[in-house]
C-alpha cells in the first residue's frame, strides 16, 4: 500500500470503519512505515482529546431572554393582523382563512384570464394583424365608393 | 471527564421509545405550547451552545447566537411537516446560523480563549495542550469546522452528519480527514 493511499484510510481506521481487507493492509503499512504510524497516533490524541473538549452551558437566564423575544414577535405580528382585520372591517387572525381567501381571488382572476384569453388565442390572426387588415377592408371600400362615384359622373 | 452520552445533544430524544414522545412535543411546539418549547430547549442548549461557542470564540457572543438560533427554531417549526427531520433540522440551523455569524464578524479574527480553561498547576502541559486545540478548532474553515465538531466532539455518525449538512456520507469522511490533518498541522507546528 502506498502512503497516500493509507493516509487517507488512517482517519477511517481511527473510528474503526474499514473492512477487514483494509484493516489488514492498513496495519500492514503501518508496521513498516514509521511515517504514516506517526500520523496515525497523532490522529488518535487529536481524536481522544476531542471526546474531551470542555463542554460549556449558557446561562440560566438566556431561556428567559428568549421567551421574552418569542413574545414581542407574537405581540407584533398579532397587532399587524389586527389591523388588517379592522381595515378590511373583518378579523383576519387566521392565516387558513387569509389564505383561503387569496386562492380564491387568485382562482378568480385565473378564470377571468381563461375566459378572455382562450378565443384571441384561438384566433389565427393576432391583435395587430386582426387591427392592420380592418383598416385594409375599410381603405378598399372608400376606394370601391370612389370608383362608384367617378363611373357616375362620366355616365351623367 | 464527561461521558459521552452527556456531550451527544438531544439524549432526552434519543432512541427509538423516546421517538413518539419527541414527535408530540414538536407538535405541542407547533401549536405554540411554550412547556413544549422549554422541553426542545432544555435538550438542545448544551450541544448547541457548545457549537456556538467554537464558532464565535466568545460565552456573549455564543449565547446571543444561540438564542438567535432558539428563535429561528421555534417560528420555523411551524413549517417542519416531517418529524423525523427535526434533529437533522435543528444543527443545520444551527450550523448555517454559525457560519452566517462567522462571515460577518470576518474570519481570522482571533479572540482570546483564557476562560476556555484555567491553568491547573499539576496539569499545566495537558492545558496547554487542550489550549492548542481549541485554537487548531478555531481556525478550521467553517464546513470543516462543523463536521469535527459534530463528529468527534459530539459523537455524531457520518450518515447522521449527512443529513444534517446534506451530503453524502463519503463528503462528510473526506471532509473530517482535512479537518483533523489541519488540526494536525496547527499541533506541530505550535511545537516545533
Amino acid at each position: 500500500m502506498r502512503c497516500e493511499k493509507a493516509q487517507r484510510l488512517i482517519s477511517d481506521h481511527t473510528d474503526k470503519l474499514l473492512n477487514r481487507h483494509q484493516t489488514q493492509a492498513l496495519e500492514q503499512h503501518l508496521k513498516e512505515c514509521s511515517a504514516c504510524k506517526e500520523l496515525f497516533n497523532e490522529i488518535q490524541v487529536i481524536v481522544r482529546e476531542a471526546k474531551n473538549m470542555k463542554s460549556v452551558l449558557p446561562s440560566e437566564k438566556l431561556w428567559t431572554g428568549i421567551q421574552n423575544q418569542i413574545d414581542r414577535s407574537e405581540r407584533k405580528n398579532r397587532n399587524w393582523a389586527s389591523e388588517i382585520g379592522q381595515f378590511f372591517r373583518f378579523p383576519l387572525y387566521s392565516r387558513e382563512l387569509a389564505f383561503s381567501v387569496s386562492g380564491l381571488l387568485a382562482g378568480l382572476v385565473l378564470m377571468t384570464l381563461f375566459y378572455y384569453g382562450i378565443p384571441l388565442i384561438q384566433n389565427d390572426k393576432s391583435i395587430p394583424e386582426q387591427l392592420a387588415s380592418n383598416q385594409f377592408a375599410e381603405v378598399d371600400r372608400h376606394y370601391q365608393l370612389a370608383i362608384e362615384a367617378l363611373n357616375q359622373a362620366i355616365l351623367f | 471527564m464527561k461521558s459521552q452520552k452527556e456531550k451527544v445533544g438531544s439524549t432526552a430524544f434519543n432512541g427509538s421509545n423516546r421517538k413518539e414522545f419527541l414527535f408530540h412535543v414538536i407538535r405541542r411546539c407547533q401549536d405554540g405550547d411554550r412547556k413544549a418549547m422549554e422541553e426542545i430547549y432544555s435538550n438542545y442548549k448544551s450541544s448547541l451552545f457548545n457549537l456556538t461557542y467554537r464558532y464565535t470564540r466568545n460565552m456573549s457572543s455564543a449565547e446571543d447566537l444561540l438564542q438567535d438560533i432558539f428563535i429561528k427554531i421555534f417560528t420555523g417549526i411551524r413549517k417542519l411537516r416531517s418529524p423525523e427531520a427535526f434533529n437533522a433540522w435543528v444543527y443545520r440551523t444551527a450550523i448555517n446560523a454559525c457560519i452566517s455569524a462567522t462571515r460577518k464578524s470576518g474570519r481570522g479574527k482571533i479572540i482570546p480563549l483564557n476562560e476556555i480553561n484555567k491553568p491547573d498547576e499539576a496539569e499545566v502541559e495537558n492545558v496547554h495542550f487542550k489550549l492548542d486545540m481549541e485554537k487548531a478548532v478555531s481556525f478550521l474553515p467553517s464546513k470543516q469546522k462543523a463536521v469535527f465538531l459534530l463528529h468527534d466532539v459530539q459523537g455524531f455518525t457520518h450518515g447522521e452528519i449527512a443529513r444534517v449538512m446534506k451530503w453524502s456520507e463519503g463528503t462528510s469522511k473526506s471532509q473530517l480527514f482535512k479537518a483533523r490533518m489541519k488540526i494536525r498541522g496547527y499541533l506541530k507546528d505550535k511545537r516545533l
